[in-house]
């Protein structure tokens, strides 16, 4: 009986993963979330949306580099949204192509598509965790199952899970 | 084998340096409470070529102390870095050391 896996790691430098349908519905989806607030118009500087000011942070602090901060936003903030919404191009059609066995998902990615995974991992999480105002408190343990309210912790604790796992099999560890 | 012309210019006084000296800019992450330990060690150790064992110094620096200065340079160099940070989703600043 082959060992249940998330990822591995494959001989071409590239990764072996292995979902159940529903955990590839639950990424597919929180993909379209994502893409949906990358779209065209997102704000600039994502000035008023906390869940974009933490994707697209100012670089300079300081209040008199207002005009250094404009002009690096205006260099960078375009290839910034077209990087993230790459990798959820590469995710979205990865999970597309994936094939069944078994009652599971199988996927194969290039070195370059994991980085991709990580990157969109990461991002549902910044995102998720802004929304949900997550603190390094946070106590997972205590929440209620049965509330309703408690799922999108469930979410963003096994994104995390899966993110951790993901980073592993990269480092190589 | 091509001259580089950068030998040269070591010996000659630069006049800009001198009025108004580059100050080096340093790159700062600061702590949240979303990213991964795991996570923040793997990005040092990619963008910045760091070891295992310097990235992780850094890491829990930005975890106990709530930031850490990643890398300095320029202003443009900073502004690099800054932006590749953001795109790895860690919340990065710049300053004048």
């Amino acid at each position: 009986v082959a060992r249940r896996y998330l990822f591995r790691r494959n001989r071409r430098g590239g990764v072996e993963v292995s979902l159940e349908p529903a955990e590839a519905d639950v990424i597919a989806q929180i993909g379209r979330e994502l893409s949906a607030l990358l779209s065209p118009g997102a704000e600039l500087g994502g000035a008023g949306d906390p869940v974009l000011e933490r994707l697209f942070p100012r670089a300079y602090l300081d209040p008199t580099e207002e005009e250094a901060e404009a002009d690096w936003q205006r260099l960078v903030h375009d290839d910034l949204v077209d990087g993230r919404r790459a990798a959820l191009e590469t995710v979205e059609r990865t999970l597309a192509e994936a094939r069944l066995h078994r009652g599971r998902l199988e996927m194969t990615l290039t070195a370059d598509q994991a980085e991709a995974w990580l990157a969109v991992l990461n991002d549902a999480r910044l995102a998720l965790g802004t929304r949900l105002e997550v603190t390094e408190d946070l106590d997972l343990a205590g929440l209620d199952p049965g509330d309703p309210d408690t799922a999108p912790y469930a979410v963003y604790w096994w994104l995390g899970l899966l993110q951790e796992h993901l980073v592993e099999t990269l480092a190589g560890s | 084998m091509t001259p580089t012309t950068a030998p040269d210019k070591v010996d000659q006084p630069d006049i800009d340096e001198v009025v108004d000296p580059a100050r080096p800019w340093v790159v700062i992450v600061w702590n949240d409470p979303i990213n991964l330990m795991s996570y923040v060690v793997y990005v040092f150790q990619k963008l910045f070529g760091y070891s295992r064992q310097k990235a992780t110094k850094l890491m829990l620096d930005v975890h106990h102390k709530g930031k850490a200065v990643v890398s300095s340079g320029n202003r443009e160099q900073a502004e690099v870095d800054v932006s590749r940070l953001h795109a790895h989703g860690l919340w990065a600043t710049m300053q004048r050391d």
